[in-house]
């Protein structure tokens, strides 16, 4: 019989979101400074972006994935800064990302 | 069993500064902080951007105070560094591939990456700038 194994839910987010980040979050950050565009992110083009289903899974993506990325990294290097207690760092992690997951969902909703 | 095991010393929470490739990886390690950290961030803007135009206008100036902008430029430092480094290990996630019966060298693959990134970043500033 095979063994079924929770990492592949574990990793699967953590290399997704690895990845995004690699590509999209320098450019994002960028953006929210207001370096270049300064008047892209206003409010009404804001709202208007994350009026529309697209851009709210947009929205979904950029936030959730490399959020779950850093929770998952997080949790395995607290061992390498010296905190050895995983049980209760993959609870705080976890359950984080899970609180900012539901927010996200919510908000979007909201919109 | 009378002899003392040998068990060599390792400082808890500094090893990581003895040597630099231990500096290194810790780095890189690091930068999840900085992920989770710009999450936070975003996810706050998406709670501005649902209450209304004043709560979402006072969000974006404070990201653009001097203190908003000190804070993502040392997350900017470390989403490069993220960037930098997964491509770096890019290769050595993959399986190996073929291209025209030869082995795709881990450089190409490393290169192909960076030029996704520019490409990537120019479509993303397109959008943002002519939509």
């Amino acid at each position: 019989m095979a063994v079924h194994s929770h990492k592949a839910l574990i990793w699967l987010p953590f290399a997704a979101g690895g990845m995004l980040a690699a590509f999209v979050l320098p450019i994002m950050i960028v953006l929210t400074t207001g370096f270049l565009f300064p008047g892209a992110l206003s409010y009404e083009r804001a709202y208007a972006f994350a009026d529309n289903w697209i851009g709210k899974l947009i929205l979904l993506g950029v936030i959730l994935l490399p959020m779950w990325h850093a929770a998952h990294r997080l949790r395995i290097t607290a061992h390498d800064f010296g905190i050895h207690n995983d049980a209760a760092v993959r609870w705080a992690c976890y359950v984080l990302a899970g609180v900012g997951s539901v927010l996200t969902v919510v908000f979007l909703l909201a919109i | 069993m009378s002899r003392r095991p040998y068990v060599r010393e390792v400082p808890r929470f500094t090893w990581w500064l003895k040597k630099k490739f231990y500096t290194e990886y810790m780095m890189r390690e690091a930068t999840c902080i900085a992920v989770a950290l710009y999450s936070a961030l975003l996810i706050i803007g998406l709670i501005r951007l649902s209450e209304g135009q004043a709560e979402y206008t006072a969000y974006l100036e404070a990201m653009r105070s001097p203190l908003g902008l000190i804070l993502q430029l040392i997350i900017l430092a470390f989403a490069v560094y993220h960037t930098i480094t997964w491509f770096k290990l890019a290769p050595k996630g993959m399986p190996p591939m073929r291209f025209k019966d030869e082995k795709v060298q881990p450089k190409a693959i490393v290169a192909a990456h960076y030029a996704g990134w520019v490409g990537v970043s120019l479509v993303i500033l397109l959008f943002v700038g002519l939509v």
